[in-house]
């Protein structure tokens, strides 16, 4: 008995111990059912291959494409975005400047104006000033020979009298020069 | 051994059926793929990112392709761990007729990786280690390498079979053991197994974790050679 | 009932493999999966940034102590098979 743990023919492995076979009969190894596990489980493989894992990892692989190409396309039109923002402040602040260079623009043009005005006004005032002057010098110079005048008319009427009282030509005349260059002199 | 009445095609016959809930599962939750995902379709892709990113962080960025396998596998071996605990049912992984196989593909397939990573002289090479060892260690290390190269599927199939079949066989003591003598009956509604059962929900979804993530390694220590060199490429950019 | 030196002595080592191998390989096991856990904790509570890789980590290296105990599992199963009932 103790020869069967030690034997190493196979044969002797499946025949010793009598009814109860030998090692392989006691663990109740079967040729025939060896191999019907062997293709019954390559076949399984084979099916659980083509029904299972194929579709499977060809699907994971498809969605995972996808979530790449999704996230992509979010990367792109976010940078597109960005560049139209950039781009819409850009103008803005052009027209912002446009504005306000428009503005000071204006604004020097009203000073312009202003100076101008102003100049007109006193160039105006200074006319009416003169002009004033002008009417004023003439009308005393009219006022003085109507004066003049006046004076000589009175002062002939005044000498006509005289003459007729008493008076001699010598007199006469002296007075009448003396009168003159007095009026004159005004 | 008493316990061991079940034939051997009951286990097999469970296991069609995990593999038929599997594949009902896997038309169900495909049948109409969306962009915008249901609770099922949204379920498979968890269940799917989860494999994708376990096969990245494990194999590296080549390790994609091995998703299908390592899913596959750990959803076949958590389907069939968990009809253990449904009570008609048995667990089809508490069995060595259904774990050798699965080990066996897997290591078959990690070999042929290996050789299309390395090519059939550097595969041999690499189990030698030739050009990493001095060159007279190098047969000792190949035998050593062939060895645990062969006890790979032998652990792996083990593990989970030994896991399975343990936790059926402490429930079943459990029951034989108290139910059978103070309630003169094995079909008690008092659970007296059900600790065992709640760890056995456990040792279900990690044992199933623990096959696909070795797979993964494996594969992953298969093609290393093929992934340092891509590492060097992608450093030198 | 009588039983040559040989076989007594057989029977002997089987019922003693059988009852102790497993608890040995078990104390052994719990021992490693007790550092392991420990050293997991350890780096998790350092990094728990890293918590994920090392949770993954160290399920693998639980998974590989475990096998050593459920190698014994099996193998206390077939030695179990052997030992003869009382009436044999």
């Amino acid at each position: 008995m103790m020869n069967l743990l030690l034997t190493t023919r196979w044969s002797d492995l499946y025949a010793a111990g009598g009814e109860g076979g030998g090692i392989l009969g006691l663990l109740g190894i079967d040729f025939n059912i060896l191999l019907i596990q062997t293709i019954g489980f390559l076949v399984l493989l084979w099916i659980v291959t083509k029904f299972f894992w194929k579709p499977l990892g060809a699907m994971l692989e498809q969605r995972r494409a996808d979530i790449n190409a999704t996230y992509d396309k979010i990367e792109a039109d976010r940078r597109e975005m960005e560049r139209l923002r950039a781009d819409y402040e850009a103008r803005l602040n052009q027209i912002e400047a446009e504005a306000r260079e428009r503005i000071q623009q204006a604004l020097g043009e009203a000073q312009q104006l202003r100076e101008q005005i102003l100049a007109d006004a006193r160039r105006q005032a200074e006319d009416i000033v003169a002009r004033a002057q002008e009417q004023a010098q003439l009308e005393r110079e009219k006022l003085l020979s109507e004066l003049q005048t006046y004076v000589a008319d009175l002062t002939i009427a005044a000498t006509s009298r005289l003459l007729r009282e008493s008076l001699d030509d010598a007199r006469h005349r002296r007075l009448v020069s003396e009168f003159i260059q007095n009026a004159e002199v005004r | 051994m008493e316990e061991h009445h079940v034939s051997p095609w009951v286990f097999a016959f469970f296991a069609g059926i995990a593999a038929v809930v599997l594949v009902i599962f896997a038309l169900l939750s495909t049948r109409n793929l969306q962009k915008r995902p249901g609770r099922l379709q949204n379920f498979a892709e968890a269940i799917y990112e989860f494999f994708d990113n376990l096969a990245v962080s494990v194999v590296g960025e080549h390790g994609r392709k091995y998703v299908p396998l390592a899913g596959t596998l750990f959803l076949f071996i958590l389907i069939s761990n968990l009809m253990g605990l449904i009570p008609p049912g048995l667990a089809p992984t508490a069995t060595l007729n259904t774990t050798i196989p699965l080990a066996v593909i897997v290591i078959l397939y990690v070999q042929y990786e290996s050789i299309r990573a390395r090519g059939i002289v550097g595969y041999f090479k690499h189990f030698a280690r030739w050009g990493e060892v001095p060159a007279p260690i190098s047969p000792l290390l190949f035998v050593i390498e062939v060895v645990s190269e062969l006890a790979k599927p032998v652990s792996l199939s083990v593990r989970l079979y030994a896991n399975m079949f343990g936790k059926e066989q402490v429930a079943l003591a459990l029951i034989t053991a108290l139910a059978v003598p103070i309630f003169k009956s094995a079909y008690v509604p008092l659970p007296i197994q059900f600790p065992v059962l709640m760890l056995g929900l456990l040792v279900g979804f990690v044992q199933a974790f623990v096959f696909s993530i070795l797979t993964l390694i494996y594969l992953a220590l298969a093609t290393e050679h093929h992934d340092e060199h891509h590492g060097e490429s992608a450093h030198a950019h | 009932m009588q039983f040559e030196l040989g076989t007594g002595l057989y029977l002997l080592g089987l019922a003693l493999a059988v009852g102790l191998g497993l608890p040995i390989a078990v104390i052994g096991a719990a021992l490693g999966q007790g550092r392991a856990a420990a050293g997991a904790m350890e780096g998790m509570a350092r990094q728990p940034e890293m918590a994920g890789r090392i949770q993954t980590g160290m399920i693998i290296a639980l998974a590989f102590i475990e096998s050593l105990v459920l190698f014994s599992f099996v193998i206390f199963f077939l030695l179990q098979g052997r030992l003869p009932t009382i009436g044999q």
